[in-house]
């Protein structure tokens, strides 16, 4: 019948202006103001011959200011939305949205009426003008009160809408339907393992959400004092927890993914912070749960693991969840820390004769054992360059101190070599530890040396600043380093794009447990990078840098970042392969079949290694 | 003579495992650098390496340490393919070897072969087989799974299938396909017995691209019989090797439990094995159960290291390898012979191939304790034929004929 109809009209071209407005159904079912600021003006209309149809409103104007040039544009948001009463009435059974719903900022002081707008509707380019209705206050309560036959997701898009427009203001919408922890309980559940509070940066927040009917519109944090986080819903990690829905049966989909973890920047988060957390609903019901959060203090390992615990490092969401989450909790956690600390009480202990107007100072920094001294000293000793250097040891584990300074005592009786012991009163780090041991140095070139690093024969120190005075732009040299079983451990460090991992850039030591022989050596090697087990370097140019950088956690890339950092500056680092001496790099275990939190860290100082310098390096490796 | 340089891949080093494919291999890198030859030695451990490398050295710089592993015994697949792509690959950019010859694959994957063709397209590239690992998915052993140990006589996908269960007849057709695509790139395939390289032309590798050659010994002084007491008989037997199910271990106490007694008091049975720990509780109970039952004339001393295997061959008078597989060539029996000592061993395959009946030693039926009964009596019995069949050992190939054999592969 439809047909024959349109075939008619289409013939008496003049007459189908007419036949718009006439075919054409509008009903208007609310027209609400919301909190003063917005206006909603909801309804349907209906044509049997488009399958959508425009909506246009215009601010027309008060009596009082029709002659002013006020007259214009509004901001609104124009939702279609199922109406399947419409649709029955019509017997209309294609899947158009009849519904419309339009959310209009009203930015004007008076009270909005209904003689205020025009509302048009229209398709092609004829249209028919709507009479609105009176406007009424619009609650929480009234507000999806004429969205009974619309889809979940439509009234979602509205939530959405009102969200954009309004912000968290949404949640103070008076008169809110509240719904109690019970209520809310019968339809998501969830539970948090950890709500790890940093003050002055933000909230971790891991767990599991179980909303296998997606009841939610939005997840909220906020602060009893206004602080409102991001909607978590969309900004958080998820991961399967299959234990959840089994102790769940039938309340989700089996492949719904239950586990939850996010980053809540809060940057003016007090330590007495209280906390709610935010469930809204689509069907516009509030529910708010008060969250209790520790406060993470200095000792961070424990809040670091529970941080990664749950980081899928092979997830294909793996760089965005780091990015957004891991990441800036973990450095929140590290920064925190480092303003909790008080600066190290600082004790100097000297063993045997001062050196007088050092030629160089050499930094050793001890963690874990100490028996290394011993064999350091025990081969310094037979040389001569150690008489004008500065050795200074600094111990960067208290757990050593009280065996260590007896040993340090017995071992300078026994062999002539002066040496310092800095201690800082507690672990500072590798970067840490030696930048308190330059802090303390007094000669103008620096080696830093670590503490598993043996010499094969006596002068190297003097025979590797021979060689770097005839060096041009020098910033960082090394010499080559090679494990007890004589295979290279270093000959220069270079970069390589681990595709695994999302192209993060990872330090690599090319050559590294080939013997000699397999390895192109030239005794003068440039390198993009070097080694921070044996590094020499002016004491200015290491002061320039700001020392070794702080921010990446458990000693990693410092040496790296260093480097760069000074090669960004032009200075050039070399490898100098006529020297060798042994570097007893300890057993690692496969950092890259062994995912731990370890692991993870390392993943993370990468992470902040590759956003700091990955462009740089691409230059360099090229 | 020539400018080879040659690179022996060994799936570990004899100095922390010794399996005759390590040692073999070993033997022939030793030997290549005895004759002055350019030659790298490179095996595969389990061990932790220093900081992380994937390589490090042992004994000297020529003899390399592979840190790396395989993640999928079904495909023989590297678990470390970076390893594969990175490391061994600069390694043969660097040495360049002409000869890449790998005693194995098996714990470091298939991909190195691939590489070595990738990387290095005009070497040559030889694989010495051990075991039937490409054929058969049951540790290359040729055997039924299950209890039975009942022997298999050839693989198909659907025959295999039906021995895994929880695989399909696709899955080893795949599996076939894949290892013959790496086969493929292979010039030649070394195998110590005829007997093996029946089985892999069954299956499908061309006849020409195979070459027997024993595993050499070195050379020594063959060792006079054991002195006797007066009126004693030659009734000291010896066992070398695993004490695993596939060994026959089992079968051997068999046997001699149903010695009668008065044979029980005149011999012996030496038993040098290890590994038994490492087996099966159900299996373990079984052998020490037969060892108790059989108290003294059964002693079992564990492993040994490879130069007592002389003071141990001469306070015996028979070898026996009762094996229920099909063994390839089994070190045992070339060292045995080396050392003049006759061998009893099962009537299948490398077995069967090495030792001749009634000439070099005695067979008996594969699994029967009571035809292994049989040969031990005669063997020690008052008709005894020792000494004839002592004067019959051939002489085994030694290492540096090994080596020549091998070098005359190596040209193409």
């Amino acid at each position: 019948m439809g047909i024959k109809i349109r075939k008619r009209f289409k013939a008496a071209g003049s007459v189908q202006e007419k036949m718009f407005s006439e075919q054409v159904q509008v009903w208007v079912d609310v027209c609400g103001v919301i909190g003063g600021r917005h206006l909603l003006i909801q309804g349907w209309a209906f044509h049997p011959e488009y399958k959508s149809l425009d909506f246009r409103l215009e601010y027309i104007g008060s009596e009082e200011d029709s002659s002013s040039q006020d007259v214009g544009e509004l901001n609104y948001y124009t939702l279609r939305t199922t109406r399947l009463d419409v649709n029955r009435h019509f017997k209309f059974e294609g899947d158009s949205c009849w519904g419309y719903s339009l959310l209009v900022e009203w930015p004007y002081d008076v009270a909005v009426e209904n003689t205020f707008l025009r509302m048009t509707v229209s398709a092609d380019s004829q249209s028919k003008e709507v009479e609105l209705k009176p406007f009424v206050e619009l609650t929480g309560e009234t507000l999806f009160g004429h969205c009974m036959t619309w889809r979940t997701g439509e009234k979602a898009e509205l939530l959405n809408l009102m969200f954009e427009s309004m912000g968290n203001g949404v949640f103070e919408i008076p008169g809110l339907k509240k719904l109690e922890e019970s209520q809310l309980k019968s339809l998501v559940d969830w539970h948090w393992d950890s709500i790890l509070a940093v003050p002055g940066h933000g909230i971790f927040l891991s767990g599991w959400l179980l909303d296998g009917q997606r009841d939610l519109a939005s997840l909220v944090l906020r602060t009893t004092d206004g602080s409102y986080s991001l909607n978590l819903l969309e900004e958080s990690a998820r991961f399967d927890r299959i234990d959840v829905l089994e102790a769940f049966p039938g309340r989700a989909e089996p492949n719904y993914k239950a586990g939850f973890f996010t980053w809540v920047p809060m940057p003016h988060l007090i330590e007495r912070a209280s906390l709610e957390m935010l469930f809204f609903t689509k069907e516009g019901g509030l529910g708010v749960v008060p969250v209790r959060q520790s406060n993470v203090r200095e000792d961070i390992t424990q809040a670091s693991q529970q941080v990664l615990v749950n980081f899928n490092v092979d997830g294909r969401e793996y760089q965005s969840n780091m990015r957004k989450y891991i990441g800036p909790a973990l450095s929140a956690l590290w920064s925190n820390r480092r303003y909790l600390l008080e600066d190290p009480q600082v004790e100097i202990l000297q063993f045997g004769q001062e050196v007088k107007e050092p030629k160089r100072s050499v930094i050793v920094p001890l963690y874990g054992r100490y028996d290394f001294l011993l064999h350091q000293i025990a081969q310094f000793t037979e040389d001569a360059d150690f008489a004008e250097t500065e050795l200074i040891y600094v111990l960067d584990d208290p757990r050593l101190y009280d065996a260590f300074i007896p040993f340090c005592y017995d071992t300078s009786m026994l062999f002539p070599v002066s040496f310092k012991v800095i201690y800082g009163g507690r672990n500072l780090g590798y970067a840490g530890a030696n930048n308190l041991g330059v802090r303390y140095a007094s000669a103008d070139n620096l080696v830093l040396l670590n503490s598993d690093i043996i010499p094969s024969c006596s002068g190297w120190i003097s025979r590797i600043e021979q060689k770097v005075s005839s060096l041009k732009d020098v910033g960082v040299v090394a010499p080559k380093l090679v494990f007890d079983d004589g295979t290279i451990q270093h000959v220069g460090m270079t970069f390589s794009n681990s595709v695994q991992f999302g192209n993060l850039w990872l330090n690599e030591h090319p050559g590294k447990g080939n013997p000699e022989w397999l390895v192109d050596i030239d005794s003068v090697m440039e390198s993009p990078a070097v080694t921070g087990a044996c590094m020499f370097i002016s004491k200015a140019l290491y002061d320039s840098a700001d020392g070794l950088d702080e921010t990446y956690v458990l000693g990693d890339f410092e040496d790296s970042d260093l480097c760069l950092k000074l090669r960004e500056a032009g200075y050039r680092h070399y490898v100098l392969a006529d020297e060798k001496l042994y570097h007893l790099e300890r057993m690692s275990q496969n950092l890259f079949e062994n995912r731990d939190w370890k692991f993870k860290i390392t993943l993370y100082n990468a992470w902040q290694h590759t956003e700091r310098w990955g462009s740089l390096i691409e230059q360099l490796v090229r | 003579m020539t400018e080879h340089r040659i690179l022996i891949v060994s799936h570990g080093h004899p100095d922390h495992s010794k399996g005759g494919a390590e040692v073999a291999a070993y033997n022939l890198f030793k030997e290549y650098e005895r004759l002055g030859l350019d030659t790298v030695f490179l095996a595969r451990t389990d061990q932790p390496s220093h900081g992380g490398s994937a390589f490090s050295t042992i004994n000297s710089d020529k003899e390399i340490l592979f840190h790396t592993h395989m993640s999928d015994f079904f495909l023989f697949q590297s678990g470390c393919k970076k390893h594969v792509w990175q490391e061994f690959r600069a390694l043969l950019k660097r040495y360049q070897p002409t000869v890449v010859h790998f005693h194995h694959y098996i714990h470091m994957g298939l991909e190195l072969i691939r590489e070595v063709r990738n990387t290095l397209p005009d070497a040559r590239l030889v694989v010495t087989l051990h075991e039937y690992l490409a054929i058969c998915a049951n540790n290359g052993q040729m055997v039924k799974p299950g209890k039975q140990m009942k022997l298999c006589y050839k693989s198909s996908p659907t025959d295999c299938a039906r021995c895994f269960p929880d695989r399909s007849a696709a899955d080893f057709f795949l599996r076939e396909k894949y290892i013959k695509s790496i086969f493929n790139l292979v010039d030649m395939f070394v195998s110590p017995s005829h007997f093996l390289i029946e089985r892999y032309k069954a299956w499908g590798i061309p006849e020409e691209k195979m070459v027997m050659i024993e595993n050499g010994q070195p050379e020594i002084e063959t060792p006079a019989p054991r002195p006797l007491a007066e009126g004693e008989g030659r009734g000291r037997f010896a066992f070398f090797g695993q004490i695993n199910p596939f060994k026959g271990v089992d079968v051997l106490l068999e046997a001699f439990k149903l010695l009668p007694e008065d044979i029980q008091e005149k011999v012996h049975l030496d038993i040098h094995g290890a590994n038994l720990q490492g087996q099966t509780e159900e299996f373990q109970e079984k052998i020490l159960g037969l060892l108790e039952d059989l108290g003294d004339l059964v002693t079992l001393h564990g492993s040994y290291e490879s130069h007592e295997i002389g003071r141990l061959m001469e306070q015996a008078d028979w070898v026996i390898i009762p094996s229920v597989w099909w063994e390839n060539s089994p070190m045992v029996i070339q060292e045995a012979f080396n050392h003049g000592r006759p061998l009893i061993g099962s009537d299948i395959g490398g077995m069967v191939e090495k030792i001749s009946d009634n000439i070099s030693g005695h067979h008996f039926r594969n699994g029967s304790s009571n035809s292994l009964k049989q040969a031990i009596l005669k063997a020690c019995g008052e008709d005894s034929s020792w000494n004839l069949i002592a004067s019959n050992i051939p002489k085994p190939l030694t290492v540096s004929e090994c080596a020549d054999k091998h070098m005359g592969i190596y040209h193409g």
